[in-house]
């Protein structure tokens, strides 16, 4: 069973092996913020090495306040939300909330169902505002509280409470309209 | 996500919308299931040994910055101590020794850096592939 208090204590004492254990546990954790906020694979690979790097070089200033999971999950939002500054055009800061969202997916002519389902559900969630998508894969898909999701983002828990609101409002309307209810 | 978070989930919902309908809290339902399920792909298979393969690199030059600095030190405390060595006679011999075999010299310090620079060229290689 991995115990990560101990697995901690190796690596800090130079034990580079107890480290894989920790990529091992948490990197369906940083894959999932990553596919979320990013687009390209390519850059969530590079992206997810330098998340792995930097928790290797910060860990001893890692101070067991929060659950480890949550201070990986914040350096991977950081280093994401630096990149996506950094490399994309997209605005990071603004979500014009007057503004009409539409997807831009059309309807599909039959109702879908198991994996194609799936895929049409990841397609309408990639085409949501990026706070949107970062806060309800933060709160659904990685069990994060809203607490923990405030300690990750820096966003005002009302804020959080209104994207997720919106993001799964603007969700509900589509599969709605889709047919599914 | 456990049960008293996905109704809580659902409590948030039907209050922020004033009343839903039956059949609204069922695509709701439909939704949180679709939000719960982990993507299918992940990270390439060669993931983990390269985030070692990089900490290990990063540490060897660490060490290697260390171990440059510290003989530059000695070396600089070891030129100073034999300088005191030396009278002016002395030193100018030094140095038209030095003018006489200057091909010599520089030949050995290019190879040295040529060597260094194709050692890291195939180092950043390496951990690129």
């Amino acid at each position: 069973m991995f115990d990560e208090e101990k697995t901690i204590n190796d690596i800090l004492k130079g034990n580079l092996t107890a480290f894989q254990h920790i990529v091992k546990q948490y990197q369906h954790l940083v894959y999932s913020i990553l596919n979320r906020m990013m687009t390209n694979d390519e850059d969530i690979e590079d992206v997810g090495q330098e998340v792995f790097i930097k928790v290797y070089d910060n860990l001893k200033t890692f101070k067991r306040e929060s659950k480890l999971s949550t201070w990986i999950a914040k350096i991977t939002y950081n280093i994401a939300v630096n990149y996506i500054k950094k490399n994309s055009k997209q605005q990071f800061n603004t979500i014009d909330e007057r503004s009409d969202f539409q997807f831009s997916s059309e309807t599909p002519e039959t109702k879908l169902i198991g994996k194609e389902f799936d895929i049409y559900i990841n397609r309408l969630i990639s085409e949501l505002p990026l706070q949107y998508r970062t806060v309800i894969t933060l709160y659904h898909l990685d069990d994060f509280s809203l607490q923990e999701i405030q300690k990750i983002t820096k966003f005002p828990e009302g804020t959080i409470k209104g994207y997720l609101f919106r993001a799964r409002k603007l969700l509900k309307e589509k599969l709605k309209k889709d047919g599914y209810q | 996500m456990d049960t008293n978070k996905k109704n809580q989930t659902l409590l948030d919902d039907q209050e922020n919308n004033n009343e839903l309908s039956e059949s609204e809290l069922k695509t709701y339902q439909i939704l949180y299931d679709a939000l719960e399920k982990a993507p299918e792909k992940g990270f390439s298979l060669s993931f983990q040994n390269q985030i070692i393969r990089k900490i290990e690199a990063k540490q060897q030059r660490k060490f290697n910055i260390k171990v440059y600095s510290l003989f530059s030190i000695v070396l600089l405390m070891a030129v100073v101590c034999l300088s005191t060595f030396f009278n002016q006679d002395q030193f100018s011999m030094m140095f038209s020794m030095f003018l006489k075999y200057k091909f010599v010299a520089l030949f050995l310090l290019l190879t040295v850096i040529l060597i260094q620079i194709s050692n890291r060229f195939m180092i950043s290689k390496e951990l690129k592939d």
